[in-house]
């Protein structure tokens, strides 16, 4: 059942080149979208470790966002070709543990893409409201 | 000859015969292989062969994933050619550990061996020492798999794998599908295995009918056996968050956990007082010790791919956790989603530092 007033934490994992700045576009262009997150920029998508992200949950964010840039398009050639495999790894078992799909996600967002991201993080954050809060990971542990 | 008849029954003995050969033959420098000794059957380094005393392969027990050892043995140097009686488990595991680097096949004789499930050490030991460590303990064991008798004892690890007939190996000893009362039969796997078997002066033959549909059996029956542990329902997160003492055992046997020092070891788990205060505040309560679920699916992310679910992290457990049905099903699916299979093969590249531009659509979500 979804509590109307519960407002998830989202933590998202920008690139520095291009999500990052694709958020930063959208804040500049004014488009509004949920203030639920809270952005941590990393240097390129590569650079997430799966520690990052099971740290974020455990500390009771509901939802993790992990953004880089287009296929072909990362700074370092492949950083987001590495961190696909890796977050795709983690969300598989994470999956198979219990933890609801919808907490872990990943996306393409480049400089240019203000208002896709503010979709993103709309999308993410609705889909994660309709879950509730993360008790799983934080109660036990 | 490859075909060894026996002379006595003693297959054991017809196997430390050959081992006892390749050591004569100057081949290779010294043999690696499971020998009794204090009541246990360990891995022996071998030089001398009036050494290979109680050789016996067969003995269901394995203390350690040997692939650990021959890391250890090959990673500084490897000019010596030594041979190694290793399980199917090991083998896999040694081929993931050659991808990542911890240790060197080139100057490595495999020898692999068919395995039909080993008991925990203290299952093993303590029959053992029930009849006076006399060998009937191997004897029993194979006797009751030769007759498919259910044997409560064999670990779990052992009864999931479907991995059991040793590939990758240069020479493999077969036995499923044979009489082991009567002969066993020696092959080459590689180019390098025949060549031995030549010097040996033994020769190759074809693989027979008779071991396929033992194989292809024995395959059926143990999927059988999967499906029904695999339902099972473990919330894992939960037996974690009740079980586990944070002892790292699990990760201290595993053969594939690849850091040469540990994260959990490090200053990276080092916090202040103020630190752990501060998440107790937040959270109203903070478990100690406070990293276990972290530990654990870090651990998952390092070793998942590579993970050739021998169940060592399992028998390692002081509180019996069912990591090892776990680790099994967990890297089954990681596995397959990336197309990859843990000790397949030495060429195919580790996922993680191989993809394809192509499968970052399919990620998105
Ligand atoms: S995780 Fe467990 S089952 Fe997998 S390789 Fe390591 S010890 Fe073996
Ligand atoms: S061996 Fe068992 S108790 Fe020790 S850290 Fe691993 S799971 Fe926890
Ligand atoms: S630089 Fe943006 S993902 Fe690598």
């Amino acid at each position: 059942m979804m509590d109307k007033n519960f407002e998830p934490r989202i933590v998202a994992f920008l690139c520095n080149w291009c999500s990052y700045a694709g958020a930063d576009l959208a804040g500049v262009s004014r488009i509004q979208y949920p203030t639920n997150v809270r952005i941590i920029r990393l240097p390129c998508s590569g650079r997430i470790n799966p520690l990052y992200i099971v740290k974020a949950l455990q500390n009771g964010v509901d939802g993790v966002l992990v953004s880089g840039c287009h296929p072909g398009d990362c700074h370092y050639i492949s950083g987001n070709l590495v961190a696909g495999r890796k977050f795709a790894l983690l969300k598989n078992f994470l999956v198979h543990l219990g933890i609801e799909p919808e907490r872990v996600q990943f996306s393409w967002v480049s400089a240019s893409e203000g208002p896709r991201f503010a979709q993103i993080v709309k999308k993410v954050v609705n889909e994660v409201k309709e879950i509730g809060p993360i008790e799983k990971m934080v109660k036990r542990l | 000859m490859t075909e060894i008849e026996m002379t006595d029954g003693n297959f054991c003995q017809v196997i430390g015969e050959f081992f006892k050969k390749l050591l004569g033959s100057s081949i290779v420098e010294a043999v690696l292989v499971p020998q009794e000794i204090s009541g246990n059957v360990v891995q022996s380094l071998v030089c001398s062969h009036e050494k290979i005393e109680n050789v016996n392969p067969l003995a269901p027990v394995l203390p350690v994933n040997s692939a650990r050892i021959v890391s250890k043995l090959t990673t500084k140097d490897s000019d010596q050619k030594i041979a190694a009686m290793l399980r199917p488990c090991e083998i896999r595991a040694l081929v993931e550990l050659v991808k990542l680097k911890q240790a060197k096949i080139d100057n490595l004789l495999i020898v692999g061996i068919d395995c039909f499930g080993t008991y925990s050490v203290s299952d093993y030991v303590s029959k053992n020492n029930e009849h006076n460590n006399d060998g009937s303990v191997t004897i029993d064991f194979l006797k009751g798999i030769q007759v498919n008798k259910e044997i409560s004892e064999i670990r779990t690890a052992c009864r999931l794998c479907h991995h059991f007939v040793p590939e990758n190996s240069d020479i493999a000893i077969n036995l499923m599908g044979r009489d082991l009362n009567k002969k066993i039969v020696i092959r080459a796997g590689s180019d390098e295995g025949k060549r031995v078997l030549e010097e040996l002066g033994l020769e190759d033959t074809p693989e027979s009918k008779e071991r396929e549909v033992a194989v292809e059996r024995e395959k059926d029956r143990r999927r059988k056996l999967k499906e029904e542990i695999e339902k099972e329902a473990v919330d894992f997160l939960q037996v974690i968050s009740s079980l586990c003492i944070n002892c790292q055992n699990c990760r201290n046997v595993c053969p594939i956990c690849y850091c040469k020092q540990c994260v959990f070891e490090g200053p990276i788990s080092e916090y202040s007082k103020e630190k752990y205060l501060s998440w107790a505040r937040k959270k109203g309560l903070l478990r100690m010790p406070e990293d276990i679920l972290l530990f654990h699916f870090t651990r998952m992310s390092h070793v998942l791919t590579s993970c050739v679910a021998c169940g060592q992290c399992e028998a390692a457990c002081p509180n019996k956790i069912p990591l090892g049905r776990k680790y099994h099903r967990l890297s089954n699916e990681v596995q397959k989603m990336l197309e990859y299979e843990a000790g397949r093969s030495i060429d195919e590249e580790l996922p993680l530092s191989a993809f394809r531009e192509d499968e970052l659509e399919a990620i998105e979500s």
